[in-house]
């Protein structure tokens, strides 16, 4: 089971490397060997999903460490105890499914790609297996290394393969992005010194380094704020978000897809994984500033977004101001709060992936991305106009889509946050953000209706001669609009696989809380 | 239709007493100790709701027939239609807030969807987004207020929710929130919840919009039913809105205000749906303060106003269905172009008349008695205020209702005449008309005692009745003024051309509260507040990424310029960097 | 007789046997011999020396340490004769290069003193080695006899003069206080030296003289003007092999006999200085190179920053394995972009926009391209990220926190311009025809090897290993 594990991240790879190989013209051979290598992916973690919900871990002695399964832990360079460290809670192995599950959509609505078909699906491949690689590590230098590992098909895939001011767009994102990990090393530096004082030998184990609560409280006092900071880059916390409007109107369909379903996800991950689980101390004394700064990102995204007339740059400040909600549910310490966050993630990145496919495959049709330009375009294409309409629900947050659970527990969970006494009486500055997050989502719906009205409903602009969603489209659609309202309806089970992995993480913050 | 058999369910466990807690389903849990659960809870108001709404839906899907025989996409109409009455049903049956809250916001999707279900008409489809996005902001309180409840009680259940101990409780521990006291704060933010769900003023704006759906839609979802949900809300906190004084004081005021102020816009409006729709929220308004001169120990208004969501849902659906066959006859929404319609449309007329009477509180009609029991209720509560406002706006009722009723079926036919040739009554749209008349008559009698006796929550009392003989006479005289007035006015057909001017101006414009949401939407938050965002993201926030571009660009502009491939600069830089290596090098430090 | 100097007397012996074989051969095929048999010979050497045992005779000491780094020398002889090859046969761009024993016998001295600096253990062996190891080059750099060589080797030679005049210094202020030119007694006499101002100054000489030898500025200005004027073959040699040589040299002193002047807190902020200095002018004058070798002098500028972030403050064992080994996947990636450098510019310019449209005529070199980009720059999988990432470490053991987050935005500035590098090749479209390209076999395999060699050192924890296994007590 742990070699199935390590799979996820080996299979892309091994794709990559394979499509190498078959010849350039074969385009065909090219789709369908990418297809089914995302297909049997998708396979294997939900064989593992399965097996992990019937036999979860059992708790270990130290109620601080996670138990992972499926482990994998081999000693890799030595010297500087860095080690091959892969495993599963329940939280990664959720962000793995949706990982897996919006890169095969991906796949299928980046089937018409006809320039340069190959090095599309190689590039995306290697993106894939840099991700799954950073949902399963365990060791903080593997985690960063597969993280910087899809910086460069990121760049790659939208340079080549991107609109507009591409090149300027993609350099600009992964400069920023590498800025953020620019920050992360600096975290890590202290990290990797500090872990010294209770782990016998410096290393980059997460687990043992939140455990035992082995940073000190010094170096936390610094490298939480870095290490959160470079995390926070990458899932675009206002003021560091604006690499993802740009990145995003530049980018192909499905790296929009996947760089906002999933990229900015890995943000977030980080940032609770390895920035509040191993330093809560750290966590506890910053922790105000980044909640300010999460709630500035969820109204400013939501206000912008309303300005915007391009589709993709409404969804892009529309993806900050939700991923800001995932930040804001992180600061407010309620495990409530943080379990919403943990679906949000989840609800967002499907939710973000589906309006991104639907602006790509209207975009297609239309040839416009301006709103204004648009219009009536229910009558010409109902497939995507009734899909587009739903999935605007589930970014409003309606009831039966993913995010309404999501930031429903996040809301309700802010607002039990433990507060200075850890009592009844929350602190002051969280309730001020909450009740301005609770307010966007009026903000929320301003957008969205302008947005959908202006595109789908009204009289048709001009005459087109364009069809319906084909085949393929239709698939990737409604996957994930398949998702979005399995998980609204059934939130149950999800609730359960990240609250089993949230009690080790909440025993560290809470420790650091002392 | 297929709630055929929901109606059979529903009318089986009405006669059970209290508290019905059937079917659970286990949906997500919200921290350690609290599990949320979907499911039905079935008490008296609940199962008054669901008999009106399934029999109105009933009705209504038998209309639509009709009324959507000419649409080109009934395919679409009748499953949204559907998934309301689903999403309404799960309203009034919810066994927890958040449930409420789930069906509350599926009510008002479904709302949008077919208010904008003629998407190609840019006014319906400005019309579906005021209506949500309204509603919205209302909701986002009600969110808030049900986080502050469940956080400070420690449950969502209704069940729990409205113990009278979990009320005592929360009311003893003076628990505060940002300096206001949590009972109060967190029932004001629920019933905002249904004071933007119920139309009131002045969150009233989207509800004339929305009469630009299709006309049974307006009639379920804009009269019957989903418009009293927040009134059902109200109802079913009513246990602890009681103990919140505050609260239940701004119920009443806003219950009035809304009664008296849609009722003297109704008489100025030229559109026969407008003109429902404002009585509509009139309506509303009775109903809600209604409920707010009640008390746990006198509950008269309570009953009262359960009564009058009852009998107001069948003749203010009636009057919709009838003025959809008219618009249906006369391709046309403005009185103005109607006239004479009585030798046209026969039955029209008749249920017309009979729904007119209801609403106008005519004795011997269902509106009478519930609207009398209104009245009785302020007066008897001691809100004397109230009181007067309730019976002048019975006047203004019976008035405007005569002017649309005159306006459109006497008199001489003032529109174009060529419609009127090939219009005729449709069968299915009959029908569900002239059933419709039967409650609209009988309820009151049939139901009267029912309400005054059992539609109690738990822990309320009827408290005692002597009701002063002289209000049902006032009221009457009240309405019989009114109609006397408009029949004088409106006998023969009048000019309507003028522009109103002046009070009446204002009056018809609504005074200008639609303006001030525009004003303060489109001027204020998107031109002072989005835009300039917009322009520091763009300028500031972006602008100081990029420059850190330009800056290092000149900065190696600066470096480039150094290496100028002369021999003696590089010389000259190696010795003042040696030197400047000595200097921090630690020597002389 | 120690096998530890084995590699020395072979390489000795083989300085003799090349000059023979300038001598006996014919002209026609003489180049092509010298180069290919010394390549040969070289690549054997860089695996003989991987296996030879540490040792000494009386002063001449092989530290075990210096193996990998001596194995380093030879590696980059090996691959610059690669890169000469096409350079005598036919120009590769330029005009075409002549005298090839003479050439290569210059590599080898150059080799052979790098070989006994690494075995110094007192000043003149360890200045003798130094100026044998650079002497060579001044000639070397001017070997295309146009205006850019010879303008290359002048200021070359100029300012190598003056660093050696600063090196002589430094050594005799250390000699003067310390009474001694062994190390190991210039080790023990620091401590009771009653002069430590004199012996502070006397290392600071030698810190600005090794600055030059590294190219870390601000000494740096020669850099690139000799990169982009010196044969290509020699450019790759001094941003390697040079470089290494430097390096060394600064291991000898500050990890030998003046670590515990380290201690002193002055000594760090020079090191400091240089970092900083050297990252940001690297970085910098990198931002809007046109032509490729100059973009690497400045990218070699900023490679040493870090290293001299790493080395700043006591020279722990980390700091020391991770430079050692950074060194070796910064040679390997070094010559990895100058091979497909090389390989493209026999049709073309050596500029950054003879790049364009490579991706899709030539995909291998595209991918080498890359890869060696993306090495330098820090990125996984190659062997950059696993070299550089624990620079930053290094430098957290001695608690400079400011100068990695320097160093850290440093990396942003330098992954831009590497990937501007990279944009060429996959992005930007060509302008008009493209010309062919022809890749010799050497050139195939020798990229095959280097790309190997980059991704294995990222990706095989073995190397690093054995590289930090000389350090780890």
């Amino acid at each position: 089971m742990a070699f199935l594990l390590n799979c996820t991240w080996i299979l892309p790879a091994l794709v990559a490397v394979l499509l190498m190989f078959v010849p350039k013209d074969n385009k065909p051979a090219i789709r369908m060997l990418s297809l089914i290598g995302a297909i049997v992916n998708l396979g294997i973690i939900a064989v593992l999903t399965i097996v992990f919900v019937n036999d979860p871990p059992a708790l270990g002695d130290n109620p601080a460490a996670t138990v992972l399964a499926f482990e994998t832990k081999a000693m890799w360079f030595d010297k500087l105890n860095i080690y091959f460290h892969t495993g599963v809670d329940g939280f990664s192995l959720l962000m793995m499914l949706m990982a897996s599950i919006i890169g095969l959509c991906g796949i299928l609505v980046s089937w018409n790609i006809e320039d340069r078909c190959k090095e599309f699906f190689i590039l995306l491949a290697a993106l894939l297996s840099g991700t799954f690689g950073c949902f399963i590590s365990f060791d903080l230098f593997t985690f960063f290394l597969f993280n910087e590992l899809t910086l460069i098909p990121t760049y790659m895939l939208i340079g080549i393969f991107g609109s507009g001011k591409k090149e300027w767009a993609a350099m600009k994102l992964n400069l920023m992005l590498f800025g953020g990990s620019a920050l992360i090393i600096l975290g890590m530096a202290g990290m990797y010194i500090g872990s010294a004082d209770a782990m016998k030998d410096r290393g980059f184990d997460l687990i043992a380094m939140a455990a035992n609560g082995s940073i000190p409280v010094e170096i936390q006092m610094w490298a939480f704020p870095a290490l959160f900071l470079g995390f926070a880059v990458l899932s675009s916390v206002f003021p560091f978000h604006t690499w993802s409007p740009a990145g995003h109107a530049a980018a192909p369909t499905a790296i929009s897809m996947f760089l906002a379903g999933v990229h900015m996800k890995l943000g977030g991950y980080g940032c609770l994984r390895v920035g509040m689980y191993t330093m809560p101390e750290g966590a506890h004394a910053c922790m105000d500033i980044f909640l300010v700064f999460a709630t500035i990102s969820v109204v400013y995204g939501a206000f912008i977004a309303i300005r915007h007339r391009d589709l993709k740059f409404i969804n892009a400040y529309s993806s900050i101001s939700h991923v800001g909600l995932v930040v804001f549910g992180f600061a407010t310490f309620s495990a409530l709060a943080i379990r919403g966050a943990i679906m949000q993630m989840v609800s967002h990145g499907f939710v973000t992936a589906v309006v991104f496919a639907l602006i790509g495959s209207i975009y297609g049709r239309t040839h416009t991305r301006n709103v204004d330009e648009m219009g009536g375009l229910m009558k010409q294409i109902p497939f995507l106009s009734v899909a587009f309409v739903l999935a605007g629900f589930a970014v409003v947050g309606m009831p039966g889509t993913s995010s309404f659970v999501a930031e429903l527990t996040i809301f309700v969970g802010s607002f039990q946050n433990p507060g200075a006494d850890g009592g009844m009486n929350p602190d002051p500055l969280v309730l001020t953000c909450a009740v301005l997050c609770v307010l966007t989502i009026v903000t929320t719906a301003v957008y969205v209706l302008r947005t959908v009205n202006r595109v789908v409903n009204g009289p048709l602009t001009k005459d087109y001669d364009f069809g319906d969603a084909n085949k393929i489209e239709k698939s990737a659609i409604i996957i994930l609009l398949f998702c979005i309202f399995a998980m609204g309806i059934f939130p149950g089970w999800i609730a359960n696989l990240v609250d089993g992995s949230l009690g080790p993480i909440m025993e560290s913050l809470n420790r650091g809380a002392r | 239709m297929v709630l055929a058999i929901g109606l059979a369910y529903v009318y089986s466990s009405s006669p059970e007493t209290i508290i019905t807690d059937t079917w659970r389903f286990d949906w997500v849990n919200l921290g350690k100790s609290i599990n949320l659960s979907l499911g039905f809870y079935l008490d008296p108001i609940s199962v008054m709701m669901l008999c009106v709404i399934t029999i109105i839906s009933t009705l209504v899907h038998i209309y639509s027939v009709g009324y959507m025989h000419d649409d080109e996409s009934p395919g679409r109409f009748f499953p949204l239609l559907s998934f309301f009455v689903f999403s309404m049903i799960g309203l009034v049956a919810a066994t927890n807030l958040v449930q409420m809250f789930i069906f509350w916001e599926l009510v008002g999707v479904s709302s949008y969807l077919l208010i904008g279900f003629w998407y190609h008409k840019p006014s319906a489809v400005a019309a579906s987004k005021k209506a949500f996005i309204i509603t919205r902001f209302a909701d986002a309180f009600f969110l808030f207020g049900i986080i502050l409840l469940g956080l400070h009680c420690g449950a969502y259940e209704f069940a729990d929710l409205l113990l009278p101990e979990t009320i005592k409780t929360l009311k003893e521990s003076e628990a505060t929130f940002a300096g206001y006291d949590v009972l109060a704060l967190g029932t004001l933010c629920v019933f905002i919840g249904g004071w933007g769900k119920s139309a009131m003023i002045p969150l009233h704006v989207w509800l004339p919009d929305a009469m630009e759906g299709p006309t049974p839609v307006s009639s379920i979802i804009h009269s019957a039913t989903m418009v009293v949900a927040g009134i059902f809300l109200t109802a079913r906190m009513f246990p602890m809105f009681a103990e919140a004084p505050s609260t239940m004081y701004v119920v009443e005021i806003t219950g009035a205000a809304t009664a008296l102020f849609a009722a003297v816009i109704a008489c100025t409006q030229m559109d026969i749906k407008r003109i429902l729709a404002f009585s509509t929220l009139s309506q509303l308004g009775y109903m809600m303060f209604s409920l707010g001169v009640a008390n746990m120990d006198h509950s008269l208004g309570y009953s009262a106003s359960m009564f009058h969501v009852f009998t107001h849902a069948f003749f203010k659906c009636l009057l919709f269905l009838s003025a959809g066959l008219i618009i249906h006859m006369v391709h046309s929404n403005d009185i103005g172009h109607m006239g004479g319609l009585r030798k046209k449309a026969k039955w029209t007329y008749w249920v017309t008349l009979i729904a007119c009477l209801a609403i106008a509180g005519v004795p011997g009609l269902s509106g009478f008695f519930s609207k009398d029991e209104i009245l009785i209720a302020a007066w008897e509560g001691g809100h004397h205020c109230s009181f007067i406002i309730g019976a002048g706006v019975g006047f203004l009722t019976a008035f405007y209702m005569f002017r649309y009723f005159m306006l459109i079926f006497h008199g001489e036919f003032r529109g174009d005449a060529h419609h009127l040739e090939h219009a005729h009554e449709s069968k299915w749209m009959v029908l569900p008309m002239v059933v419709l008349t039967v409650p609209s008559i009988f309820a009151g009698y049939l139901m009267k005692g029912q309400f005054l006796g059992y539609v109690l929550p738990p822990g309320v009392s009827a408290g005692e009745h002597d009701a002063p003989g002289w209000i049902p006479m006032m009221a009457i005289a009240a309405s019989i003024l009114g109609i006397g007035l408009a029949v004088l006015m409106y006998r023969k057909s009048p000019d309507l051309a003028a522009e109103p001017k002046g009070l009446r101006k204002l009056i018809y414009n609504k005074f200008y509260i639609d303006e001030l949401y525009l004003f303060v939407t489109h001027k204020i938050i998107f031109k002072c507040v989005a835009a300039p965002m917009k322009w520091i993201d763009d300028y500031v926030v972006d602008g100081a990424m990029n420059v850190q571009e330009r800056l290092s660009q000149s900065l190696a502009s600066v470096v480039r310029a150094i290496q100028s491939g002369l021999a003696h600069i590089y010389v000259g830089v190696f010795l003042i960097g040696f030197i400047v290596l000595i200097i921090f090098g630690g020597l002389f430090f | 007789m120690t096998a530890a100097v084995y590699p020395e007397l072979l390489l000795f012996g083989w300085i003799v046997v090349v000059l023979f074989m300038d001598l006996f051969t014919a002209e026609d095929k003489r180049d092509g011999l010298v180069l290919t048999s010394t390549a040969l010979f070289m690549f054997f050497l860089s695996i003989f020396t991987i296996f030879m045992p540490a040792g000494s005779i009386h002063n001449y000491v092989v530290r075990d340490w210096s193996i990998p780094l001596r194995v380093l020398f030879s590696a980059s002889a090996f691959f610059s004769l690669l890169l000469a090859r096409p350079a005598f046969k036919h120009g590769a761009g330029r005009e075409r290069m002549q005298e090839g024993g003479v050439f290569v016998m210059l590599l080898l001295i150059s080799t052979l003193g790098m070989f006994i600096l690494s075995a110094s253990n007192e000043l003149i062996t360890f200045f003798l080695g130094l100026e044998m190891a650079t002497l060579p080059l001044y000639a070397l750099s001017t070997w295309h006899r146009d205006k850019t060589g010879s303008e290359a080797g002048i200021k070359y030679l100029l300012i190598g003069a003056l660093s050696t005049a600063l090196l002589l210094f430094g050594c005799s202020f250390i000699y003067g206080a310390t009474g001694s030119l062994h190390f190991t007694d210039i080790g023990m006499r620091l401590s009771s030296a009653m002069d430590t101002g004199l012996i502070h100054l006397g290392t600071l000489f030698i810190l600005a003289a090794l600055a030059f030898k590294l190219s870390a500025a601000p000494f740096h200005m020669w850099a690139p003007d000799v990169y982009a004027g010196a044969p290509t073959s020699i450019t790759a040699f001094i941003a390697s092999g040079s470089k290494v040589a430097g390096v060394l040299a600064l291991l000898l002193l500050f990890y030998g006999p003046l670590a515990k002047l380290e201690q002193d807190n002055g000594l760090d902020q020079a090191f400091m200085l240089l970092a900083a200095v050297s990252m940001i002018v690297g970085n910098l004058g990198a931002l809007k190179q046109t032509h490729f070798n100059r973009f690497m002098a400045y990218s070699s500028i900023a490679q040493v920053g870090f290293l001299f972030m790493a080395l700043s403050g006591v020279f722990g064992s980390l700091a020391v394995a991770t430079v050692v080994f950074y060194l070796v996947v910064y040679v390997f990636s070094n010559y990895l972009a100058f091979f497909v450098m090389h390989t493209l510019a026999d049709k073309r310019s050596e500029t950054l926009a003879s790049l364009r449209g490579l991706s899709q005529q030539s995909p291998l070199l595209a991918l080498a391209m890359m890869i060696a980009m993306f090495s330098l720059a820090g990125l996984p999988p190659f062997g950059g990220f696993i070299g550089k990432i624990p620079l930053f470490f290094a430098a957290a053991e001695n608690d400079h926190y400011f100068l990695i987050f320097f160093g850290a935005v440093n990396a942003v500035v330098a992954l831009y311009y590497y990937m501007i590098v990279v944009k060429e090749a996959y992005i930007n479209k060509p302008e008009g025809e493209l010309s062919d390209i022809t890749i010799s076999a050497t050139q195939r395999w020798a990229i095959l090897l280097l790309v190997i060699l980059v991704i294995t050192l990222g990706v095989c924890s073995q190397p690093h290993e054995w590289v930090f296994n000389f350090f780890s007590n």
